[in-house]
């Protein structure tokens, strides 16, 4: 082997290897990212449960919106870094953050008027707010993650 | 969307059981060119089939751009025959292959809905769809192979769920149509009937437990179909989402789980 092939093959490899190092470091953000947006739809799920199977843990819909709402505010700070490889977020996310931004704190709003609804005793109108959170979830998949059609 | 005041009069009340169906169907999103801001039912929102675009009719009641002129067996015809008022076979992105189920008397309080609505005046772009698919020979021939014409018919042995589902399912609510895979002429794949497609990822909808909705109970799919959240927590994606919005969300707790009764009747596809 002469030395330019020699020094090729040792560039490739580090190149190779800077790959992988900057993919895992992507996947470590993407991890995280995915992590607080599945704490979103774990206490949503949980929310579903207790109301559609009429569960005994009624009182614990508020505290259940309360966490999709302190979830929703770590939204923007897991994305700040923009990592596209492996992932469902769409590139748009950071070319129109600001919208990103806008779509996370519709999700504060819409999970704190859950959470205060349900802390309250009129639990008839429960169902709309419910559905409201769902529906921010639901605008923000539309725009910002892929679709699996 | 339009609180209908019923003044108690037939045309009135017929309108709005139409509303009714018009939610069954869907809201019949397809005609809401939703990403553009088009009028509500103007039509010119582009539908992808493998073959070409296919833009959406103005279904309003604008007498000239819209269906405003249409009479009832106009109206009949279009949606049980994919047939037009001047004797022009639809594409059938149009699904008249699952309406042709409908039951006259339903066809005919939608049409007495979407006659409420207010008239747009919209023409949508020409079809995208190439020759020599839009052919009125390669349409005869694809319905001479694909399409059965004819109400649903009820199972006399099963129970009146059972039926009620059938016929929302195969017929107002036409799952099948994006549920069930299509073959290499767009006829859907009776060997698959809703089991899911591959190509664009819509979700298997017979009672598999790995992939279908076998692992869901009847209250999850009910949940599901009102709320548009799966039992994972997780938004519903895409068109479902807009069908679950603008139309099935407003079923009744009886039709949605007749709708789950019949669906977990089906033979389980892998």
């Amino acid at each position: 082997m002469n030395r330019v092939t020699c020094l090729l093959a040792v560039m490739a490899l580090v190149s190779a290897a800077s790959s992988v190092k900057a993919q895992e470091e992507g996947n470590v953000h993407v991890k995280y990212r995915e992590r607080v947006m599945k704490s979103i739809g774990a206490n949503m799920g949980a929310i579903g449960d207790i109301i559609k199977n009429q569960l005994p843990h009624q009182a614990n819909i508020a505290a259940h919106g309360e966490a999709i709402r302190l979830s929703s505010t770590l939204i923007t700070s897991a994305f700040r870094v923009k990592v596209t490889a492996n992932t469902d977020a769409l590139p748009v996310i950071w070319e129109k953050w600001e919208d990103f931004v806008a779509a996370a704190a519709d999700l504060e709003v819409a999970s704190k008027a859950l959470a205060e609804i349900a802390a309250s005793d009129d639990m008839t109108t429960i169902g709309p707010a419910v559905r409201a959170v769902g529906q921010s979830c639901g605008s923000c998949h539309r725009a910002f993650r892929r679709q699996d059609d | 969307m339009y609180l209908l005041v019923s003044d108690g009069s037939a045309e009135s009340l017929s309108s709005e059981r139409g509303e009714y169906i018009f939610r069954a169907s869907g809201g019949c999103s397809c005609h809401n060119d939703t990403e553009a801001g088009g009028a509500f039912m103007a039509g010119g929102r582009p539908v992808s089939t493998p073959f070409g675009a296919v833009y959406a009719t103005n279904i309003t009641p604008d007498y000239e751009t819209g269906i405003g002129g249409w009479s009832d067996a106009d109206f009949l015809l279009a949606m049980t025959q994919g047939v037009g008022p001047e004797g022009q076979h639809y594409l059938p992105a149009f699904p008249y292959t699952s309406f042709t189920r409908m039951a006259e008397s339903d066809l005919l309080d939608l049409k007495a809905y979407l006659f409420s609505l207010p008239a747009v005046r919209s023409v949508a772009p020409p079809q995208g769809i190439p020759a020599p698919f839009r052919w009125r020979f390669s349409l005869l021939a694809w319905k001479a192979l694909h399409f059965r014409s004819g109400p649903f018919q009820p199972e006399p042995d099963s129970s009146q769920a059972w039926n009620r589902g059938a016929y929302l399912v195969t017929a107002v609510a036409h799952c099948g149509e994006c549920h069930t895979p299509r073959g290499r002429l767009g006829g859907l794949r009776s060997d698959r009937t809703h089991g899911g497609t591959s190509a664009d990822s819509v979700p298997n909808i017979t009672p598999d437990t790995e992939n279908g909705i076998g692992a869901w109970s009847t209250p999850d799919l009910v949940w599901y179909m009102q709320h548009g959240l799966g039992p994972d927590g997780d938004s519903a994606q895409g068109v479902m989402q807009e069908l679950i919005d603008s139309g099935y969300r407003y079923l009744t707790d009886e039709d949605l789980k007749a709708i789950d009764h019949y669906l977990r009747s089906l033979p389980a596809i892998r």
